[in-house]
């Protein structure tokens, strides 16, 4: 078996290296039952779409579920970034399986605008809007959204050009829109610093613009909802949490990718063992975050913030929040400190499956009492504590059917461009080499600058 | 790194051991001079001691002001040193090599500098002995475990000697090379004694190498909970301004922004002062540079947050102490200052590759950075404490004197002190990080360019 080191230097020997799209096959089994339980989630959608226009209560768990799109799939192109930044070789079999979830992060804009529509004026609530007018917040969360996702959609494609472009010899017999599509990609050295130019720039763009959107939503459908809740760090835990996420979905993504795909050869564990640190990093950033937050509110005992956190944590959402802590934090702190545990992908995966599931009930905690608030004008005044909403039928299959949705967009997305980045392979290949070293072997990396 | 050192490992070790074996008339001059504006500050200290706090612009409800201020801030300086050693050791980042020792020397003295404040804040600095440690059982008195005045400490305390123990464990192979290299039989012994018996086996190296990634990963942690512990001295009371819980990695990141920028200062000083030309290239400060674009910016995030969180609640109090910070007379002013120090003039000139690249604008903008941090630090403190009292009759304002001035000024020598004299002593530079990079250091050859590549195993 080929070590998918060495898989990748042959890559150097190949001139033409352009890597497939992966072939779905509409007829297997997984695939299928992706494809229904889709359409479940079409049609759930649709009756709350044209059945509770306007009704915050019956959109609080598709809030929860965009939040957790928001937090996971358009998450996870950050790691093609984070990997290029730092410019690691050990990102690369990653970066497009992780960019390539730009394409399901387009249906949070479905959930988000029915979400929005169901929010209480501005006026008499705790808000980030400040009489800015505008239309806030629809208008301008909105728009911030839109922005976020055709940066997001503008980084897929100018990475993948160099992939997906035709020769220059067939380019030119192309009309004028399909040449401009593909950028005029005929490989010129200008082009070349122009795409790394706007690559890094994108990417930049992305991770701000993801931060931004994070802020105000977290805070718009969050704690401007619930009376009490002011937290400064909560859009800081969110965005961070998100970035914990969106490691795990790539994670997830790149071991089945590994299992079941001919493209698997050149994923091994030096992707788990870079990608676990991080992981490690971000766990704990989780941890440090909520206790941020938990211990001021503990230590001040004001009514407003320690109801808040009574609801959220102590005691009506308290089972969410358990799960939530053993998801994020807990089983991936124990699982991650073990180098046995970070340094084998097929391990990591798991750690990857409870953090997501962790996302979810933590979602769930956070955003559903907000939309499900009595009165989210005004100061808190005491009174007895909500009691829990959990999800009824149609909210489960709801939930269900959008993370079909959301493989069955990813899915497409692959088979139209390829889960691996052929041009950075190939680059790396040849900065990447083998040699003698005193009685052993080291690897020399070349950095250009 | 597109500038690889030049030298051989010969010049290396000669240029890198030359203040430690022999010392130059300037090395007094200079230490002379510093330890006389030292002198000065302890001497405004002891004058407290001896007339009360009196001589300080304190007035009701304002009794924290420049020395609290000046605590914050040099603990922010201190996390300059874990924060490049321990991240960069750990993501294996090659131009850390000459960065590292300096930035870890720094966060030793100014902690160290940052601990005096606050006792010399106490105004009796005997009393704080009975705040922090349970010392007299026979008096049943026990220190309050919910009291920032016992967090402080324990945070410091761990964070200081968890930082020496870092130092140690990196300086054992230069202390073995300064023992191989003493000129005399006094040198010798001391050299031989800290150096444990290091003689470069195997072995030993592995078990160094080992303990440096160890100590590493568990000191970040440390090096996060001190700042986040000094910020909620400030968060748990109930003071305008104050009560925000984005404090913690707000003061965290404004902590690495400020020691960043500190290890830059220090770094072309060091270059300048030690001729080390060799070591301290273009690269580093460009490297250094870009990470601070991250860092600011990242800190920038952070002060939009504390900023929209005050006014989120529309709470008349938080909303009048912003109003006060932004909009007031001198705090206006102040802000501006801040702002454009701290955030608005350094990070787009970093932008730009010639600056970044350039010692002299290294130099000065980084210099900007920490006056923008100080007086951020100012702002953050003062302010609310102005308002804090319910009542207007109670309201007050502060007017900095002449001594609370000096003893900030004469803090700067404390560990300018510390560093010269360290670095009398021990290497500035880690030798043998140094001569590791540049055995690992190499080229590839690719079509017709040369690519700067280093081995790993």
């Amino acid at each position: 078996m080929v070590k998918p080191e060495h898989a990748a230097f042959g890559l150097s020997l190949r001139p033409p290296f352009r890597p497939s799209a992966v072939h779905v096959n509409r007829r297997h089994l997984a695939v299928a039952a992706l494809g229904l339980l889709g359409i479940v989630g079409v049609v759930t959608y649709a009756m709350r779409l044209f059945g509770a226009w306007g009704d915050r209560h019956a959109w609080a768990y598709p809030a929860a579920m965009m939040m957790v799109l928001l937090s996971s799939v358009a998450t996870a192109p950050l790691l093609a970034f984070a990997s290029r930044a730092t410019r690691g070789y050990w990102g690369l079999p990653a970066r497009r399986a992780a960019e390539l979830f730009i394409i399901p992060s387009l249906l949070v804009y479905a959930l988000l605008i029915p979400v929005l529509a169901t929010l209480p004026p501005l006026q008499g609530r705790a808000n980030l809007w400040f009489n800015f007018g505008g239309g806030a917040p629809f208008v301008p969360e909105a728009l911030a959204m839109a922005v976020f996702l055709l940066t997001g959609l503008a980084l897929l494609w100018v990475s993948a050009v160099p992939d997906v472009a035709p020769p220059p010899s067939e380019l030119r017999l192309l009309p004028a829109w399909k040449r401009a599509l593909y950028l005029n990609w005929s490989g010129t050295r200008r082009q070349w610093q122009a795409l790394r130019a706007a690559i890094k720039v994108l990417g930049a763009f992305y991770l701000m613009l993801y931060v931004f959107v994070q802020m105000i939503l977290s805070t718009d459908i969050g704690q401007s909802l619930l009376p009490g809740w002011r937290s400064g760090v909560f859009p800081v835990y969110c965005a961070v949490s998100g970035i914990q996420s969106g490691l795990a979905v790539t994670v997830i993504t790149i071991a089945l990718l590994k299992k079941y795909s001919a493209l698997g050869r050149f994923i091994g564990d030096e992707q788990a063992v870079s990608i676990g640190k991080i992981m490690l990093g971000t766990t704990l950033m989780w941890i440090y975050n909520f206790w941020s937050d938990f211990m001021l509110v503990w230590y001040a005992r004001l009514p407003g913030e320690v109801a808040a956190i009574q609801v959220l944590v102590a005691i009506v959402y308290k089972a969410s929040f358990l799960v939530a802590l053993f998801g994020m934090f807990l089983i991936p702190f124990v699982g991650l400190i073990f180098n046995p545990v970070r340094r084998r992908l097929m391990r990591l995966r798991w750690i990857a499956v409870s953090i997501l599931v962790g996302l979810v009930f933590d979602r769930i905690r956070l955003f559903v009492p907000s939309m499900t608030s009595a009165d989210p004008f005004g100061h808190y005044e005491g009174g007895p504590l909500p009691g829990p909403v959990w999800p009824n039928a149609v909210d489960v299959l709801f939930i269900l059917g959008w993370i079909a949705l959301v493989a069955l967009a990813y899915l497409w997305a692959a088979s139209r461009v390829p889960m691996l980045v052929g041009w950075e392979m190939r680059e790396a290949a040849l900065l990447r080499r083998e040699a003698p070293f005193v009685r052993g072997h080291v690897l020399i990396l070349g950095k250009p600058d | 790194m597109q500038e690889p050192i030049t030298v051989d490992l010969k010049t290396t070790n000669r240029q890198l051991f030359d203040f430690v074996m022999r010392t130059p008339l300037w090395f007094f001059n200079a230490s002379g001079a510093l330890s006389l504006i030292l002198a000065v500050g302890l001497g405004i200290v002891v004058g407290t001691l001896w007339v009360g706090l009196q001589i300080f612009g304190y007035s009701h409800p304002v009794y924290w002001a420049f020395l609290i201020v000046n605590f914050v801030f040099w603990i922010g300086i201190s996390h300059a040193g874990v924060m490049i050693s321990a991240i960069l050791r750990l993501t294996q980042a090659e131009w850390r090599r000459p960065v590292t020792r300096a930035a870890e020397i720094l966060t030793v003295f100014s902690l160290m500098t940052a601990m005096l404040h606050p006792v010399i804040h106490s105004g009796r600095a005997w009393r704080t002995l009975y705040w922090a440690f349970p010392y007299d059982f026979m008096r049943g008195m026990w220190p309050n475990p919910r009291s920032p005045l016992v967090w402080d400490p324990s945070a410091i305390f761990t964070y200081l000697t968890s930082t020496i123990l870092f130092i140690y464990v990196a300086l054992l192979p230069d202390l073995a090379m300064a023992r191989d290299r003493a000129p005399d039989v006094v040198r010798r012994f001391a050299y031989s004694v800290l150096s444990m018996g290091f003689r470069g086996t195997t072995r030993q190296w592995r078990i160094q190498g080992v303990a440096g990634i160890l100590l590493s990963a568990l000191i970040l942690p440390i090096f996060v909970s001190v700042h986040s512990i000094v910020s909620w001295d400030f968060a748990v009371t109930g003071v305008p301004g104050w009560h925000n819980t984005v404090f913690a990695p707000y003061f965290v990141i404004g902590a690495v922004h400020s020691g960043v920028s500190a290890v830059v200062t220090i770094m072309i000083i060091l270059r300048y002062v030690f001729k080390l030309q060799n070591f301290i290239t273009r690269d580093h400060i460009d490297a250094l540079a870009r990470l601070l674009i991250a860092v600011a910016t990242t800190w920038f995030f952070f002060l939009m947050l504390d900023f929209m969180f005050g006014l989120y609640g529309t709470e008349s109090v938080e909303v009048d102490t912003w109003q006060r910070r932004l909009f007031t007379g001198a705090w206006s002013t102040l802000a501006i200052i801040f702002i454009l120090c701290a955030f608005v003039i350094p990070v787009p000139m970093w932008l730009f590759r010639r600056v970044r690249r350039s010692f002299f604008l290294m130099f000065l903008t980084t210099i900007l950075v920490n006056i923008g941090m100080w007086i951020e630090r100012f702002m953050l403190i003062v302010p609310g404490l102005e308002r804090k009292s319910n009542l207007t009759f109670q309201y007050s304002t502060f007017t900095p004197t002449f001594w609370e001035i000096a003893i900030v000024l004469s803090m700067l020598a404390l560990p300018a002190i510390g560093l010269l004299t360290f670095a009398k002593v021990f290497p500035i530079m880690p030798a043998a990080d140094i001569r590791e990079g540049q055995v690992v250091a190499t080229t590839l050859r690719i079509g017709r360019a040369n690519v700067p590549a280093t081995m790993r195993e």
